[in-house]
């Protein structure tokens, strides 16, 4: 069965835990350490520390300010990373199959096979796959949904970390249903939207949170279709299309040549005459 | 050999011969150094002008080809025979450079060969690869007989003879594939600019690549005619650009039916994009295309201006399809570095260098004359001493 994390960003305090685990666990330099000067320790505006997802940064928390009605402000944290799309663009992109979804959830990137052309950076509907551009032997680079600790029987590093545990792992339909109860019990805390059930046809990782989803960064301008299936509708005329037009030139051809024979034949024997 | 008129050095091609050696520095350069180091692309901006020039523009301008191939090998309309060798060889050209420029452009530029045994047929840059590959070599094929011609290989140009017909509809078909995969690269990016969206967007490169091809073949054989003294064939090339008005008139049909009947040309205002638009589908297609609807076209001036009009709006909209109309749905902005810049007329250069080579040692010019009556053909003043 296809696993899922399910993100409750009410409960998330924004310690950075997950950010910090996921380095570790899939050995990830600092962003002041990557291989290059242009990426000195910096921070964003609302400071957090590096500015963005990147190469070297899977997991990414983020800070938001949100005023409330009574003028008050309230802090939001919610962590950035690779959905997990059940039915994923990335993948269907991708030339030479080095996007692979995995029958568990996690959509894994094969250094073996990928030629850097960045399509999937392209095609990806939420900006996931993330490139490292400073190298000459560049990789591709985006949240494992930690594949190899799930093929251990453990549980991601970033949900196992979780301090007021945000991060909940286990089936995706369990999931799904746990978060749409836990909207329904806490209605004044909540707002009822599940991120991720449908966006892109739906994805493996879920959020929950208190205020408009796009008030914390998510893009709800994402469709609800699954992505592939616009290319598709392409895709699945071809073969048609290259016998339609194999059939019509050869036939034109053909049709051409005796004509063009025919006339000559009757020029020359006028010219006999 | 009819090499006579053509000059290897001159000043431009000096400047041909610098700009490539330059594109061939970027291309060590991004080798060595990671395409961070000579581009401005980012993870917001994945693709910019190598992407606009390689997959866009250049494969388009290639349409010329197999247009002509198929105008005259299957059409069997004879009298523009005289356009088809310097528009294979200008096709063999572009997909060359476009295939530099790919491999280029790639995080691992080595690895280009992987879609050979690594198939996904899923996607549709798994299907250019492939093109591009097939496609390429068929061209070399197309266009061999004047290399067998002048270093007198009979046996292989009777095998090439006899293979042409299957040749010409493979290349075809894989054109029509190619050029329309491209445009269909974008269907799964919904979130870009309306204008430049919609389910026809492969069929409608397909069709634009054909007008810019053809305007292409039309505004270099007027360039080279003038620079080394070929017999201008006015004649053939007017009658081209009728065919080039009436491709245009096709493509703007079906691109303003889509935009009607999906509603995005709602998407129309006056910003930027707006602006945009209009150039590129005013200024740079209807303009041109109604001047070779009328009389002017048999003037050589104003079909140079309308050929170059054309190319100029295609390349913007290669532009705009692959690049600029993704802004919206992107943070920061992206301007070209200037090792892109040279890197993308280093290799438009180097081809045209190439093309030079080949018009002063190989029978390119063979069928200049073709279908000009005896007479006429003696009073040629321009007529290159051909053997
Ligand atoms: S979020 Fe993007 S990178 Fe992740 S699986 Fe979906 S399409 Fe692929
Ligand atoms: S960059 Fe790599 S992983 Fe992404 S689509 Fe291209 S080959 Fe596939
Ligand atoms: S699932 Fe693994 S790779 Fe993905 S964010 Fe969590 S720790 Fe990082």
């Amino acid at each position: 069965m296809p696993k899922g994390l399910l993100i409750d960003t009410v409960r998330c305090t924004g310690c950075r835990g997950c950010q910090s685990a996921c380095k570790q666990w899939n050995l990830l330099p600092g962003w002041g350490e990557a291989p290059s000067d242009e990426y000195d320790t910096s921070f964003s505006p609302t400071m957090t520390n590096p500015p963005q997802l990147n190469a070297y940064t899977y997991n990414h928390v983020e800070f938001y300010e949100i005023p409330k009605d009574n003028g008050e402000i309230s802090w939001h944290f919610i962590h950035t990373r690779c959905l997990h799309c059940i039915d994923p663009a990335c993948v269907s992109v991708c030339p030479v199959g080095a996007l692979q979804k995995f029958d568990n959830g996690p959509v894994v990137w094969d250094q073996t096979r990928c030629f850097g052309c960045r399509y999937c950076q392209n095609a990806c509907p939420f900006d996931m796959p993330k490139f490292q551009w400073e190298q000459a032997w560049p990789k591709i680079q985006k949240c494992t949904f930690c594949w190899n600790r799930l093929e251990e029987g453990m549980e991601p590093a970033c949900a196992k970390t979780c301090p007021p545990n945000a991060i909940e792992f286990g089936e995706r339909d369990e999931l799904l249903a746990r978060a749409h109860e836990r909207i329904r019990n806490n209605p004044d805390k909540y707002y009822d939207y599940v991120y991720g059930e449908h966006e892109a046809g739906g994805t493996s990782i879920m959020y929950i949170n208190a205020v408009a989803p796009e008030k914390l960064g998510l893009n709800t301008d994402v469709k609800k279709e699954s992505y592939p299936d616009y290319t598709w509708e392409f895709l699945s005329k071809i073969p048609v299309e290259i016998a339609a037009i194999a059939a019509l030139l050869g036939g034109t051809w053909y049709f051409r040549k005796k004509r063009l024979e025919g006339k000559a034949s009757v020029t020359s024997g006028k010219e006999a005459k | 050999m009819n090499g006579r008129n053509i000059p290897l050095f001159t000043k431009w091609s000096v400047l041909q011969i610098l700009l490539a050696l330059g594109a061939f520095g970027v291309l060590i350069g991004k080798l060595v150094f990671g395409l961070g180091a000579v581009t401005n692309l980012s993870d917001n901006w994945p693709w910019g002008l190598w992407v606009a020039f390689d997959v866009g523009v250049y494969i388009a301008t290639a349409a010329g080809g197999f247009t002509l191939a198929a105008v005259v090998y299957i059409f069997k309309i004879e009298k523009f025979r005289p356009l088809v060798k310097p528009a294979v060889l200008m096709a063999a050209l572009c997909y060359t450079i476009a295939g530099i420029g790919i491999l280029t452009d790639l995080g691992r530029s080595p690895l280009i060969v992987n879609p050979i045994w690594m198939w996904q047929h899923n996607s549709i840059m798994f299907e250019v690869s492939w093109c591009v590959m097939l496609y390429l070599t068929v061209l070399y094929l197309e266009f061999s007989p004047n290399i067998f011609q002048r270093f007198k290989l009979q046996t292989l140009h009777k095998i090439q003879h006899f293979v042409l017909i299957p040749l010409v509809i493979g290349g075809i078909i894989l054109s029509f594939l190619h050029q329309s995969s491209l445009g269909a690269l974008f269907m799964i990016t919904p979130d870009m600019h309306l204008l430049w969206y919609g389910s026809l967007m492969g069929y409608l490169f397909l069709i634009s690549a054909i007008a810019m091809g053809l305007s292409l073949v039309v505004f270099f054989a007027i360039i080279t005619a003038r620079a080394w003294k070929l017999t201008l064939r006015m004649d053939v090339l007017s009658s081209l650009g009728t065919g080039i008005a009436w491709v245009l008139a096709v493509y703007l049909g079906i691109r303003f039916i889509e935009l009607l009947a999906t509603g995005n040309i709602s998407a129309f205002a006056t910003d930027e994009f707006g602006l945009l638009f209009f150039a590129e589908v005013g200024l740079f297609m209807a303009l041109p295309m109604v001047l070779l609807f009328t009389k002017l076209r048999k003037k050589t001036g104003w079909l140079i201006t309308a050929s170059s009009l054309i190319i100029i709006g295609v390349i913007l909209n290669r532009i705009n399809v692959l690049v600029l109309s993704h802004a919206p749905a992107r943070v920061d902005s992206y301007f070209p570095s200037i090792t892109e810049f040279l890197f993308t007329f280093g290799l438009i250069a180097g081809a045209m260098f190439v093309f030079r080579l080949a018009a002063k040692y190989l029978p390119l010019y063979s069928d200049q004359l073709t279908g000009l009556p005896e007479a006429e053909k003696e009073t040629q003043p321009e007529v290159v001493p051909a053997q």
